[in-house]
């Protein structure tokens, strides 16, 4: 049996490859690597996953919570002090979506993980509310719950942009 | 040009993904707006990932890793196990087995079959013959040895160059010289020219009258003192 395609194996990276970061950075300060060792295991899947992304999630996810229980304490620290260098986000340059990425990262930083789990499963990784569900091992409704809650509580921290930050957005627009 | 493709299939995904659930209004335009924004990937090296998924692709699964390295070290080891059961074996003892092959009572061998004809034929052989599956060469019948008169008549047929040994006196002294030893053999004649210097002629005497001779304290150099002639011992008697 062959293993999934060169070709294959670079449009999943170009289309899903920022998404699995941003999922693999809700648990983990290295979301590169986990995302590298995923996809390196899914090269040496013989025969590759039906589907290959919901794959890829799975294997991050599973991954990330490997390393968060080796080491949960120092990951805090670690995550603490990268969270307030980094944003998680780049701002889109054709349009004014009139949300600041640094103040989005910290909105989503203040979730719960459940909830922002699922929100960047979604929202970013393209992901259905079944697939969500399967990879947190819960029911669909629950995973529509915490969507739902999580949009909720970003929507009032996000929606009324403080002066100091629509500025800083429209210099980098401007940019 | 590509960027904003791609930001236009997020958004039109995650407007038809956000059908899915039912949502408020005012989420649904929070939740695109939201979604417009573009993860950070800059840290992520495609290139070197796609090579090492390259690399990792080549390698997949442990048994081809470990298939031929395992296939060399199981015949290294059976190869060792059969040289050392070959050197430290025992010698198998060799079986003997005595067969005991009756003869035929009426068939006796012909003469041109028991007579050998050469004088390696008659000597018994040096090397034991080579055993055959169960028999002994030591399980030869002592009646199948040429007799003792075979081998004298083929000792004188290769190095007397006589048919037999009893065609004529000297031969027969010879035959009765192998077959007794030298107490038959007569005192051999002496020639009169071994003693032309005192002119004495010696006459020839048998062996068994000059030992008569000297038993009886006879004058062996006086022949005139010696006993009457007696006939000479048949062949294979003693004296």
């Amino acid at each position: 049996m062959e293993a999934i395609g060169s070709r294959r194996l670079t449009q999943v990276l170009d289309e899903h490859g920022a998404a699995l970061v941003l999922y693999a950075r809700q648990f983990s300060t290295s979301p590169e690597d986990l995302v590298q060792e995923a996809v390196l295991r899914l090269a040496r899947q013989s025969p590759p996953p039906e589907n290959a992304v919901a794959w890829l999630y799975r294997v991050v996810r599973n991954l990330a919570v490997s390393a968060a229980r080796a080491s949960s304490r120092r990951k805090r620290h670690e995550r603490a002090a990268y969270g307030s260098r980094r944003s998680w986000f780049v701002a889109p340059s054709d349009a004014d979506v009139g949300i600041d990425v640094d103040a989005a990262t910290a909105a989503l930083e203040q979730l719960p993980i459940e909830q922002r789990e699922t929100i960047v499963a979604r929202l970013w990784g393209g992901r259905t509310l079944q697939e969500i569900a399967d990879l947190t091992g819960t029911s669909t409704s629950t995973v529509h719950r915490w969507y739902q809650a999580g949009l909720s509580a970003l929507r009032e921290r996000l929606d009324a942009p403080c002066p100091r930050t629509k500025k800083k957005t429209n210099e980098e627009t401007n940019r | 040009m590509s960027k904003n493709k791609k930001e236009d299939k997020r958004r039109d995904e995650s407007m038809n993904r956000s059908n899915e659930g039912e949502l408020p209004i005012e989420l649904k335009a929070f939740e695109a707006r939201l979604a417009a924004l573009q993860p950070r990937s800059d840290r992520l090296d495609r290139d070197a990932l796609l090579f090492e998924a390259g690399r990792a692709s080549t390698q997949s699964g442990l048994w081809r890793r470990w298939a031929w390295p395992s296939a060399f070290g199981a015949m290294t080891t059976v190869a060792a196990a059969l040289l050392a059961f070959v050197l430290l074996r025992a010698e198998p003892e060799p079986i003997v087995e005595y067969v005991y092959i009756e003869r035929p009572a009426d068939s006796k061998p012909t003469p041109d079959e028991s007579i050998p004809k050469t004088v390696e034929d008659a000597q018994p052989q040096k090397t034991l013959p080579v055993a055959k599956p169960h028999q002994s060469p030591r399980t030869e019948p002592s009646d199948r040895r040429p007799p003792r008169s075979t081998m004298m008549a083929a000792i004188g047929r290769n190095w007397l160059g006589v048919d037999s040994l009893g065609s004529s006196p000297r031969q027969r002294q010879l035959e009765s010289l192998l077959a007794h030893g030298s107490d038959t053999i007569r005192r051999p004649n002496v020639s009169p020219e071994d003693d032309l210097d005192s002119g004495h002629r010696y006459e020839p005497q048998p062996y068994w009258q000059l030992r008569e001779m000297l038993l009886e304290g006879t004058n062996i150099d006086d022949p005139s003192a010696a006993p009457a002639p007696e006939p000479p011992l048949e062949n294979g008697a003693h004296s």
